[in-house]
């Protein structure tokens, strides 16, 4: 099971109420290598890979989930008092009438998460080799993200996440190597 | 492990796009992208050089090594 | 309904979010070097440091974790007031 802590895993600021930066960041939230996907992911491969393994993917899905906690504490920030006015001039009018100001698992376009962002392939190199895809896309769109915003306090939550995505993507290459050096298995040859 | 001209390596790379005579936008000049500092390292080794615990949450890793920072490389462009 | 926070909220909270940071680096680096003796070692440290902190924290604040896993519910149900993470 999983229990939850009351604490953000960093402290999320951001500078202005800026509902057009909150429209971008869905892509974190519900886009296809945002960190709702990256959780579920993860979470479900970690069920048919090698033992040796199943420790790794389980502590890096957990992580995911604090992003998207951050991911979700940004946005919710960043609208919390806007208007309707507001929100209409900030591109979130279509968000608006199906929503009010509730988060919902889309990307910044308003598509909805779907599970085809994600694969469980079964074969161990394969999903890892997805996994390492899915940490360096992230990382690309955390800096379209830090390019495109104004705001320094939200750059700076954004960073944070951006250099986890480098750590993971390392952890999951060492997974890789792991895998490729067992040597408890008997070689045939 | 390490690249190969320590001297001169830079995780941001660049390069320019072909710009020809019907394109409508003047030429942005440098293309940017980034080479992460896990991409040369293929297994970490032990004992490496980490931040206090402060300074490791405001940087987003333990790891000096594994230390990237980001800053949209088109900023000085804006007029 | 929201709990009082004040200075003192932000800065143990600073301090838990620091030391349980390193455990989070260092546990999944343990999860790809698991013979590693000296990190494990640190682990084990950060870890200690991190219940000793919480206790203080959580007597001022309230329950950080669900399910009866914090260290001292305490006199009365506070689990349900906030503020809660997002909103602090």
């Amino acid at each position: 099971m999983w229990v939850y802590e009351k604490k953000l895993q960093y402290p999320v600021k951001v500078s202005t109420c800026n509902p057009t930066l909150a429209k971008y960041l869905m892509e974190q939230y519900g886009g296809a290598d945002g960190e709702l996907a990256a959780a579920l992911r993860y979470l479900n491969q970690r069920y048919t890979i090698p033992d040796k393994v199943i420790g790794l993917l389980t502590d890096i899905g957990t992580e995911e989930f604090a992003h998207l906690e951050m991911i979700a504490t940004m946005v919710y920030k960043l609208t919390k008092d806007a208007t309707p006015e507001q929100l209409r001039e900030a591109g979130l009018g279509d968000h608006y009438v199906n929503h009010d100001s509730a988060l919902y698992y889309h990307n910044a376009a308003g598509v909805p998460w779907t599970a085809s962002y994600i694969q469980a392939k079964g074969d161990p190199i394969a999903d890892l080799y997805e996994d390492i895809a899915a940490e360096e896309k992230a990382r690309a769109t955390y800096q379209w993200l830090i390019d495109i915003s104004d705001d320094p306090d939200l750059n700076d939550s954004l960073r944070f996440l951006r250099e986890r995505e480098i750590v993971h993507s390392m952890r999951f290459r060492e997974a890789v190597e792991i895998l490729k050096e067992d040597r408890e298995q008997k070689k045939i040859f | 492990m390490q690249p190969e001209n320590l001297h001169h390596f830079t995780p941001v790379k660049s390069y320019r796009p072909f710009h020809g005579p019907f394109d409508p936008c003047p030429p942005i000049g440098k293309k940017y992208y980034r080479t992460p500092p896990n991409l040369y390292m293929n297994f970490q080794p032990p004992n490496l050089e980490q931040f206090p615990p402060h300074e490791a949450l405001m940087r987003g890793t333990l790891w000096k090594a594994l230390y990237d920072y980001y800053e949209n490389p088109y900023r000085e462009r804006k007029s | 309904m929201a709990k009082q926070i004040d200075d003192e909220y932000y800065q143990l909270m600073g301090q838990i979010q620091a030391v349980d940071f390193v455990l989070v680096e260092l546990t999944l680096y343990l999860d790809t070097h698991p013979g590693d003796q000296q990190a494990l070692q640190q682990f084990n440290q950060y870890s200690a440091y991190s219940r000793q902190i919480k206790q203080v924290f959580e007597q001022k604040y309230g329950p950080l974790f669900q399910f009866g896993v914090s260290n001292d519910p305490g006199p009365r149900w506070d689990w349900g007031r906030g503020p809660w993470p997002w909103q602090v």
